[in-house]
């Protein structure tokens, strides 16, 4: 029980997926400047992270495996994760038109993002069980979207603030993040 | 080796199909009454996959 | 005249990692060492230029609905075979780059280009622009691989990736004298930062000169 909690706190804490492994950073540049896009990213992120690890994790077990084509992971689990979101979307937009207007729009965006692929290939290298794999894929986007709240409050704060023109927009978005990470190294050791 | 190809070949055109069937019916679907200008919130990136990205809306302006 | 501006537009104008911010993930982490920017770099590029010239010479006979899947599948199928020859061809390179060798299947710029060009364009110039992107690309990962190498550890050095022999290695600054925060992943951060405000000072420079 307490290797799960562990696994949990480092996947948020002290490797976090932006912050120390450096992943997610498009759509966290592109969707952090108002606080509630940034909520429905990261609700999103969660979703989509958690069904499609276990779908992946699910097929490479139960068909790669059995068959023999290990090496077809990676064109997998990119078919899987976007077949996930398309089906996502799809019955989003016909059951519940609330819910596509706060997280829907968010949803294609996911697919070509670097933190699901990460998290569906980590499954499988660090040769996690079923519980494992669920808390694992449900702590990485838990911990991407705790960055991303965190960081649209600073950029809305920054809106109003005097920025050197060369540094507007990106530039200091990037050293915001620096400093952010400089804080977490701080949590380093606490496992 | 050319037995496990020809199972490699056909399990990728298989799910390639599954998630090409997919994406046309989240094609054909439409979007639900009150979400049509939701696009235009999103300015964030250059990421042209998104299918929220500006290029996209040319080529249906195109296909009529 | 037309391919050449658009081929240079890759390296200033439109670079793919300071001005457009794609293919920013990889970017961070890779370059530590001048090795695995020059590896990674010339992955892209093989990449880039293949999935370009294929998704070209197809653009054709692609159902224009289904064109993602598509782009995707033949991208993935690269990315694999690339990730198998480095595995096998330099162990070295493949534990260095570790996994963001299979993201360079949701690299943006792969992706973008396929999308923006490839599915419009003929095969040469599909084949140029994928030359000239990727080549911007990786002269962004050799620069910002420099900087932070030359500040983090003092030294610069180059192996080749198939052999593992040394090709030179430099002791700039002396040891215990450099920072080594620009080996972490703060110093990515600045060092990212900086560069993408100095291509954005140059672009405004170009702009005001213009108005004049």
């Amino acid at each position: 029980m307490s290797e799960l909690f562990s696994l949990f706190l480092a996947a948020v804490l002290i490797n976090n997926i932006v912050l120390t492994k450096f992943l997610g950073i498009c759509p966290f540049l592109g969707v952090s400047k108002k606080l509630d896009s940034a909520f429905g990213m990261g609700v999103s992120v969660i979703f989509v992270i958690v069904g499609a690890s276990i779908m992946s994790y699910g097929l490479y077990y139960l068909v790669l495996v059995p068959l023999g084509i290990e090496y077809m992971k990676l064109i997998t689990f990119i078919l899987v994760i976007a077949t996930f979101v398309q089906f996502t979307e799809m019955f989003i937009k016909k059951y519940s038109p609330a819910l596509y207007k706060s997280l829907g729009i968010y949803l294609p965006l996911i697919t070509t993002n670097c933190v699901v692929l990460q998290v569906a290939l980590d499954n499988i290298s660090n040769e996690f069980n079923f519980i494992e794999m669920v808390i694992y894929s449900f702590a990485v986007p838990a911990g991407f979207m705790m960055v991303l709240l965190l960081f649209a409050t600073i950029r809305e704060r920054l809106e109003t603030s005097e920025i050197p023109e060369a540094f507007k927009g990106n530039p200091i978005a990037l050293v915001v993040a620096a400093i952010m990470a400089l804080a977490f190294s701080a949590f380093a050791g606490l496992v | 080796m050319p037995s496990n190809l020809i199972t490699a070949i056909l399990y990728a055109m298989v799910i390639a199909a599954v998630y090409a069937i997919f994406y046309y019916l989240n094609h054909k679907t439409p979007l639900p009454k009150g979400c049509e200008n939701l696009k235009v919130e999103c300015e964030g990136c250059k990421i042209s996959s998104c299918e929220l990205h500006p290029s996209h809306n040319i080529k249906e302006e195109v296909h009529g | 005249m037309d391919r050449w501006k658009n081929f240079k537009s890759g390296f200033l104008d439109e670079n793919p990692v300071f001005g457009l911010y794609l293919g920013i993930c990889s970017t961070l982490a890779i370059t530590t060492t001048l090795n695995s920017a020059l590896g990674m770099g010339v992955s892209v590029i093989a990449v880039l230029i293949a999935s370009n010239v294929i998704i070209s010479a197809l653009r054709k006979i692609i159902p224009d609905e289904i064109r993602i899947p598509v782009y995707i599948v033949i991208i993935a199928s690269l990315v694999t075979i690339v990730e198998m020859l480095i595995h096998a061809y330099s162990p070295s390179l493949y534990s260095a780059l570790g996994s963001f060798i299979n993201l360079i299947v949701v690299n943006c710029i792969i992706m973008g280009r396929a999308e923006a060009f490839a599915s419009k364009n003929s095969i040469i110039d599909s084949a140029l622009d994928g030359l000239g992107m990727g080549l911007g690309y990786t002269l962004s990962l050799v620069t910002m691989s420099l900087i932070r190498q030359i500040i983090g550890t003092g030294s610069i050095g180059l192996s080749n990736p198939f052999t593992d022999d040394v090709i030179f290695n430099f002791q700039i600054i002396p040891t215990g004298y450099e920072i080594s925060l620009f080996k972490g992943n703060v110093g990515a951060f600045l060092t990212f930062a900086i560069l993408a405000a100095s291509l954005t000072a140059y672009k405004n420079s170009k702009k005001e000169a213009k108005k004049k």
